[in-house]
């Protein structure tokens, strides 16, 4: 091979050019990007207003039965309570009030009224028939009556079209006197004035009389409350009385601030939202129409090469992404803001926090738009080169949807907020930090996690873009002919053409078994100990931790294998190694294993708390000094090694490996190999861990080699716990390992280094091993 | 200009192991000579072509084209080769000029070679008719004429026609043998794959037989006719491949096999 040329500007500027005029043609395109959120949201806004209109709260129909009762002051003004008990005085006209005695009833209410008449019957046989007994334990034929009345008065007040009922007792007026004449003659008397019959509120159980109803309360409330000032007046008492701390809510935010919250919401979800929109469908029609209009194979023959045709289109996509992404976010903004005005106008007093962000959260944004759409525009062109056909890319639409829609979820959950892990995760950490950014736009420790989060979201950008340059330089997907797809063929090919190594299709079905098993298993396992004596726990636990490998890693891993492939040595790597290769294999991992230790320790502060504390603490009894030390390596060393091995390092690594493409199988297995893991922090070790693993089966061709580190990696880690090294070790060691109460046994850096020069001179000897003769 | 040595593809397949799309071909074609790869369909031709105009990569084999080897130097191949195949699509939304201009540009021309050269095609073509009509809007002989205009742009040394009459009418398909005709006597290199035989007595001086990805005969026409006892062109393929499927019901001595030399 000749030395690899550099980047044709040229040639991308011309393809990007071209790519960009053909979309802006497509009608499908512009509508998308442009015309739709130039027109949405403000068709959007007008329905809203419209819908408002139309559909503005009726007023509910209040009855009030011996209103003539009522005492001073007043509570009624003519047919409506008075606005001064009314907090917002407008709610006054949202409930109108029919009462008897008044001279211009229409007969639709002279109806209701004779309706309340009757509930208020029964409404009375109700009362008295709790009143006359306990209601602790009530004879089961009281109970049925009450509730055969319940239910009557339910019905009758829905069929009548009253919404809340008021009954004012005969006299109530007259009772309050009563009370007013002890108290300003300041009389005792013997028996307490306050047993007179109080007024009713009733209601249905219907969500709009509800509503009705607490507005009914709180007239009341206010009312009751101007009465009892006026007995104090009265009584030559102060007003406060009833009020001596009437504490003070306060909020002090300001108005823009308040807006920043609504916008710290609302704006990243539709940011996600649009730059998936805006590069998805121009994606499709780049790379999948392109195959489908037989215009790829001249594009392929032109001078442009694949890397600058992925390029011209990725940079295309990506002004199409963030193209529809700012459109939305502008024509969003002005339609909220002159919403926001013109509601503003009609109703000063309406509270409306909708106000755009401030010019600096507008610019923080635009910022993040780029890595997020570049991140979207490189997966879209992915998944759109993959596709046979146009139609076969959009399919590939929903499942992105929804993994989005799942990240943007969990970034709006309150439990999730910006922290060292996070600012790493793909589309979760930009959202994350736009949202901390539109509230407070300079906080400096916000501002620290910006390289993180960018350089993060453009390493994702980078490797999605790194494999839509692969699926170019692919002749299987390039040339992709579309075939019928029959089960029953499927399946019998399966069985009649079986391959000697697995294939992708069968390292993805074990995976699946092993990580959702591990969920499955959860729930079960969790009860089943807890219904163990306490002491019994840890050791049954040790023995579910050996079963579960076995069943879910080992079995599975097998029983594809016997079934699915022809070379079952091949596929699990069977082979011996030679005597060296163990030896490296099991120098290395003593080498790494303080390594890893300390770069853990380094990076705690990185991920999230993983485990809840009972569950640690458990951990810890569990994998304590009280277990027998052989029952510990056979669970944690000796299980793992091969139930692990033979799964990502036979079956998954073989089922990825072509040649040479070996790299790509090892990253692969160590990433499977990590999430299994499940825990963030042991995510990231099991994959560090994975690639080293990947590297010693590739290597030296054998499955021993990686068995042999992974036993004797967790074995150090396992006996690391049980025994105080310092105390065995002569005088010495000490500056090799030290010992502290709080966090146990720690290496110290002469250690480190030792470690360090063994593990890159065990690494080197690998990397240059002799590579293995095929054993087929 | 054209060499191709023993040029295999196997292409990897998860239920059947391995597809052989082609197995030890080779060839080679001079300037001012139009080369018939004369095959049925999925023979391999169309493989073999997209191999010599670097999309594809042989699985084993060498082929050079103007010197310059199609594995080492696959961006010096595609600009000294046109290509052009039947089913090659335009893009809908440029017109007629659009479409030769952008490919032009690729190929690197400045604008006054540009201007000229699509000046001289397109009168040659007689598309200036249409030369700013958007391609969706175009008949099916005006689009293959589109087609022959971006191939020929950069004026490239060598042509590659993969069955360029696929789909067309008579009269069309009359005039792109005629441009054939008229670029082999310009000296260029020709390779023309096509299933029509009076396709290959018309214009080419030498041809191949190609059947399963091997070549089963090659030669000119009247050394492949002389040593048939067949009467025509036709007749000795249909002989040849009923021939490679029944070993056994035939004489084996005609069998070439796979390294049957063509040379010049």
């Amino acid at each position: 091979m000749t030395a690899r040329p550099r980047l044709d500007l040229r040639k991308i500027r011309i393809v990007f050019q071209r790519e960009l005029r053909d979309q802006l043609r497509d009608r499908r395109t512009l509508f998308m990007v442009m015309a739709l959120p130039v027109l949405l949201y403000p068709a959007l806004g007008i329905g809203m207003l419209q819908m408002a209109v139309v559909f503005s709260e009726k007023p509910r129909t209040v009855v009030m039965l011996g209103s003539e009762s009522l005492p001073s002051p007043q509570l009624m003004d003519g047919p409506a309570f008075a606005t001064r008990w009314f907090s917002d005085p407008t709610d006054a006209q949202r409930l109108t009030v029919e009462t008897t005695g008044r001279s211009n009833t229409s007969p639709e209410s002279a109806e209701r009224l004779s309706d309340a008449r009757s509930i208020r019957k029964l409404f009375d046989q109700r009362s008295e028939l709790i009143g006359t007994d306990d209601l602790v334990s009530p004879p089961p034929e009281k109970v049925q009556e009450l509730q055969r009345l319940n239910e009557l008065i339910n019905v009758r007040l829905r069929d009548s079209g009253i919404d809340v009922l008021v009954v004012i007792p005969d006299g109530f007026a007259d009772s309050l006197q009563e009370v007013d004449r002890l108290i300003a003659s300041r009389a005792r008397t013997a028996e307490d004035p306050s047993g007179y019959p109080r007024p009713v509120i009733l209601v249905s159980g219907n969500e709009k009389s509800l509503i009705a109803s607490r507005r009914v309360q709180r007239v009341f409330d206010s009312w009751e409350n101007e009465l009892l000032r006026l007995r104090l007046e009265a009584a030559g008492l102060p007003r406060s009385l009833p009020s001596p701390v009437d504490a003070a809510v306060v909020k002090i935010v300001g108005s823009k601030q308040e807006s920043a919250l609504v916008w710290g919401k609302l704006y990243p979800v539709i940011l996600v939202l649009m730059t998936v929109t805006g590069a998805f469908y121009p994606a499709v029609d780049l790379a999948a129409g392109e195959k489908e209009r037989g215009t790829m194979e001249t594009l392929l023959i032109s001078p442009a090469r694949r890397i600058e045709l992925v390029l011209a289109k990725f940079l295309t996509v990506l002004v199409f992404s963030t193209a529809t992404a700012v459109l939305n976010l502008v024509s969003l903004g002005l339609t909220a803001t002159y919403m926001v005005q013109l509601v503003g106008s009609v109703n000063p007093t309406a509270e409306m926090n909708l106000a755009p962000p401030p010019t600096s959260g507008v610019i923080w944004i635009l910022i993040m738009i780029l890595p997020l759409a570049a991140f979207f525009s490189a997966i879209s062109l992915a998944l759109a080169t993959f596709a046979r056909s146009t139609r076969e890319g959009q399919y590939y639409l929903s499942p992105l949807m929804i993994i989005v829609m799942l990240l943007v979820a969990l970034a709006a959950s309150p439990g999730v907020e910006l922290q060292p892990f996070h600012s790493v995760l793909p589309v979760l950490g930009p959202i994350l930090l736009l949202r901390e950014l539109l509230v407070n736009p300079t906080a400096a420790e916000t501002l620290a996690y910006l390289p993180a989060v960018l350089g993060a979201s453009f390493v994702y950008a980078g490797l999605a873009l790194w494999w839509a340059v692969s699926q170019f330089h692919s002749e299987s997907v390039l040339f992709r002919e579309a075939e019928r797809f029959d089960l029953r063929l499927w399946a019998k090919r399966l069985w009649t053409h079986k391959p000697p190594v697995p294939g992708a299709g069968g390292a993805i079905t074990c995976l699946a078994i092993g990580l959702f098993g591990q969920v499955l298993l959860m729930q079960p396992l969790a009860g089943w100990l807890s219904s163990l004596a306490e002491s019994d726990r840890a050791r049954a636990a040790i023995w579910a931790l050996v079963g579960q490998q076995i069943l879910l890693f080992l079995l599975p891993a097998w029983l594809l294998a016997t079934t699915l492939v022809t070379d079952i040595r091949r596929t699990f790597r069977l082979r011996l190694a030679t005597p060296g290769a163990i030896a490296v294999a099991a120098g290395l991992a003593a080498a790494l294993h303080p390594l890893v230790q300390e770069l853990m320790q380094q990076l705690q502060w990185f991920f999230p708390q993983g485990l809840p504390e009972g569950s640690q603490d458990f951990l810890k009894t569990m994998l304590g000094p009280t277990q027998p030390a052989w029952l510990l390596l056979l669970a944690v060393a000796l299980t793992p090694a091969v139930c692990e091995e033979f799964l990502f390092r036979g079956f998954v690594l073989s089922a990825f490996d072509r040649p040479g493409r070996g790299h790509v199988a090892v990253v692969l297995s160590a990433v499977a190999f990590g999430a299994v893991h499940m825990i963030p922090h042991q995510v990231f070790y099991a994959t560090l861990l994975g690639l080293v693993l990947g590297l010693l089966a590739i290597r030296t061709g054998s499955i021993w080699p990686g068995l042999t580190f992974h036993a004797v990696f967790n074995g150090i880690a396992v006996l690391r716990e049980r025994w105080d090294i310092p105390d065995t070790l002569p005088a010495w060691g000490d500056w090799l390992i030290s010992s502290d109460a709080d966090t146990g046994l720690s290496y110290d850096w002469p250690l480190l280094l030792i470690a360090a020069f063994a593990a890159a001179a065990l690494l080197g000897a690998l990397w240059r091993w002799p590579s293995p003769g095929s054993d087929r | 200009m054209i060499e191709v040595h023993d040029l295999s593809k196997r292409f990897p397949d998860l239920q059947q192991g391995e597809i052989v799309a082609l197995d030890g071909v080779r060839f080679n074609v001079g300037p001012g000579e139009v080369f018939g790869l004369l095959g049925p369909n999925g023979a391999g031709k169309t493989t073999c072509l997209r191999i010599l105009s670097t999309i594809l990569t042989p699985t084993a084999g060498t082929a050079s084209i103007d010197g310059r080897d199609i594995v080492d130097d696959p961006d010096g191949v595609r600009a000294r080769i046109g290509f052009l195949s039947g089913s090659t699509g335009l893009y809908d939304r440029m017109t007629a000029r659009e479409t030769v201009e952008y490919f032009g540009r690729l190929y690197g021309l400045d604008e006054d070679r540009l201007s000229e050269s699509i000046e001289r095609i397109f009168n040659t073509l007689s598309m200036n008719e249409f030369a700013d009509t958007l391609n969706s809007r175009l008949s099916t002989g005006m689009r293959q004429k589109v087609s022959i205009a971006r191939a020929l742009v950069h004026d490239p040394p060598v042509l590659i026609f993969d069955e360029p009459t696929t789909g067309l009418d008579v009269l069309v398909a009359r005039a792109v043998l005629d441009t054939v005709a008229t670029l082999r006597d310009e000296g260029k290199c020709i390779i023309y794959s096509t299933h029509i035989m009076r396709e290959v007595e018309r214009l080419c001086d030498r041809l191949a037989i190609i059947h399963r990805g091997r070549i089963l005969a090659a030669g000119s026409q009247r050394d492949l006719l002389a040593a048939s006892e067949q009467p025509d062109l036709e007749e000795h393929f249909f002989d040849l491949v009923s021939q490679f499927e029944n070993p056994v019901n035939h004489d084996t001595t005609t069998d070439a096999g796979p390294a049957c030399e063509a040379g010049s």
